[in-house]
């Protein structure tokens, strides 16, 4: 894709997406990013300083490893922890963010920092602490010659042609539903539920608990042999350090979002067991060979994410479905703007990506929208635009011939301080 | 957040035609050059003046705009366009009908267009929609059953 159709004065900006699960880069005006692993680092507190060649990166005076990117992340590693930087979507661990950065820049990009303007996504409710010290970060310690700072939600809205309407984004850590009109958030209609991907992969981890299936991670297999359905499985350890609690986890975790993303099916009506027993069954192998059909289960599971009050050992349960907090959210819009808001429900983020997700939706919200209202659901059916659509509508954005007049330049930055970032990124 | 694109004089200079002179039954714009300019302009004729509230002779009308406005079959490109709309309006009731005339606002965004386009006329529909000032109302829409007659005039009864 060409940068240049409306005279834009290609400047080689570079798009991060920091997202709960994976992080995404890229040159803007790309189709899509460049880059994209996860944004949890596995930290070794207290190694012995040596290079081994691969990506781990030491900061100065920190006594601790920290292994990025897939090929030293999914190595198994003793007392290696799992961390990650953001916390509710916002950055946390400032130092972990900056190796991760440091990481893009050195094994990705392959530039100097200082020759490429940034646009970096944020999460709506982001503070303004935090957004300041990220310019100031940006600009001081990595020295860019420009910096823009862009909401999630609107980069989402945009891409699917919409300057107003309600965003849907279901991700990894949260569900978010947020409100967009002309481009601004509506920060006070923002509605978060823990309703998302790694809660689905909790309620697989139940389910398999409760079949009495042991997930084995890839990593702990020597070989395995073909064995019957439902048969044990057969197969051989091997031999690998002990690992954390965490990394395991987080392995076991990979294998269960495989199997979310092969198996799991929402139903298209509030689930019920003798419907859910008569439709197809799908075949699974674990990575040690164990494999069955499963029926019911794949529609049970994610009924949660409609249905929270099928979630069993959650005594009180006050989270809300995913259609209940797209009626919540439009809820607490003005009046005059509900109609626009239902008329342009754009879904995106991967867990949405999920069989059935936005059937469902759509039947859930066409029975609570207003007679008055007609009800309009916006879903890039591409899975690369489900998943990056915010990084996308970045990477259009920043390489607009128009939008460099827009960004937050290092002279602007030197006179005005960190503080013009609220004024230039609302 | 905006595109930084800019709005063309002749843009406003059209709408004020459009609007107070009735000179175009619409304006279609695009962006070009990394400004919004004019595309289209359609005069009223006197036809369009005898037939103002004749719901029949206006649907075709609407045709005719649509049909510019998409500009082609598979053009797939966004647009934005003015669209002086007049009904006879009968609300349950009223006693007798009304003449209603909307100024529209259209934000033509196909879902089939690439996303260069959609995120290009997305992010600079405030722009546009400041520089055209009030008593507008604004139509998003990204198929055809929103550039229907009908959803046209149900956007034209509100408020």
């Amino acid at each position: 894709m060409s940068g240049g159709v409306y005279g834009g004065d290609e400047v080689g900006a570079l798009v991060f997406d920091f997202g709960a699960y994976t992080t995404r880069a890229g040159y803007a005006g790309e189709d899509s990013p460049k880059v994209e692993f996860p944004t949890h680092v596995g930290v070794v507190e207290g190694a012995e300083p040596m290079d081994t060649g691969a990506t781990g990166d030491k900061p100065q005076g920190a006594e601790k490893k920290v292994y990025i990117d897939y090929n030293s992340l999914f190595v198994a590693r003793e007392n290696m922890e799992m961390t990650t930087p953001l916390k509710d979507g916002m950055i946390e661990d400032w130092d972990l963010f900056q190796m991760i950065l440091d990481h893009i820049y050195k094994k990705h990009i392959h530039s100097e920092p200082e020759l490429h303007p940034v646009l970096m996504s944020e999460a709506p409710w982001n503070v303004r602490g935090k957004r300041e010290r990220l310019t100031e970060l940006m600009f001081e310690h990595y020295n860019i010659p420009a910096f823009f700072l862009s909401k999630t939600a609107v980069l989402s809205a945009f891409a699917n042609g919409r300057s107003t309407g309600i965003v849907v984004d279901s991700g990894a850590t949260s569900t978010t539903v947020v409100p967009v009109h002309d481009g601004y958030v509506l920060q006070q209609a923002i509605v978060k539920s823990p309703l998302a991907g790694d809660f689905i992969t909790m309620q697989c981890r139940q389910l398999f608990q409760e079949l009495n299936i042991d997930v084995i991670p890839p990593y702990q297999i020597a070989a395995k042999e073909q064995v019957r359905d439902t048969a044990a499985p057969v197969w051989k350890k091997k031999n690998v350090p002990t690992t954390t609690k965490s990394f395991h986890n987080y392995m076991v975790d990979e294998v269960l979002r495989d199997f979310q993303a092969s198996v799991l099916q929402l139903s298209d009506s509030p689930y019920e067991e003798q419907v859910a027993v008569q439709m197809p069954t799908i075949h699974y192998e674990l990575p040690n060979g164990y494999n069955q059909d499963f029926g019911s289960e794949r529609f049970r599971v994610c009924e949660a994410l409609f249905d929270p009050s099928v979630v069993k050992g959650m005594a009180s349960n006050t989270m809300l479905g995913v259609g209940h907090s797209v009626t919540t959210s439009v809820g607490m819009c003005d009046i005059d703007l509900r109609p626009a808001l239902y008329g342009s429900v754009v879904v995106t983020g991967g867990n949405s990506l999920l069989s059935g997700f936005t059937d469902r939706l759509n039947k859930e919200l066409s029975s609570k929208t207003p007679p008055s209202m007609r009800l309009k659901m916006i879903h890039n059916s591409g899975t690369a635009e489900r998943r990056f659509s915010s990084w996308i509508g970045g990477s259009i954005l920043a390489s607009l011939g128009t939008f460099q007049q827009m960004w937050i330049s290092k002279q602007e930055y030197e006179e005005a301080g960190k503080g013009c970032v609220e004024r230039k990124c609302p | 957040m905006a595109s930084g694109v800019s709005v063309a004089a002749e843009v406003v200079t059209a709408l004020q035609d459009l609007k107070i002179r009735h000179k175009y039954k619409y304006v279609i714009y695009h962006i070009a050059g990394g400004e919004v300019r004019n595309q289209a302009l359609d005069s009223m004729s006197s036809d369009d003046k005898n037939n103002e509230y004749n719901t029949e002779y206006q649907k075709q009308r609407h045709q005719g705009f649509v049909d510019e406005l998409k500009g082609g079959e598979d053009a797939n490109t966004c647009r934005y366009a003015v669209y002086d709309f007049s009904i006879l309006d009968q609300k349950e009731g009223d006693t007798a009908a009304r003449k209603t005339n909307k100024i529209l606002f259209i934000v033509w965004c196909p879902d089939t267009a690439s996303v260069k386009d959609k995120m290009l006329y997305a992010s600079s529909k405030d722009a546009v929609k400041k520089a055209l000032g009030s008593g507008i109302t604004e139509v998003q829409a990204t198929d055809l059953s929103e550039l229907s007659f009908d959803y046209f005039w149900e956007k034209a009864q509100s408020k």
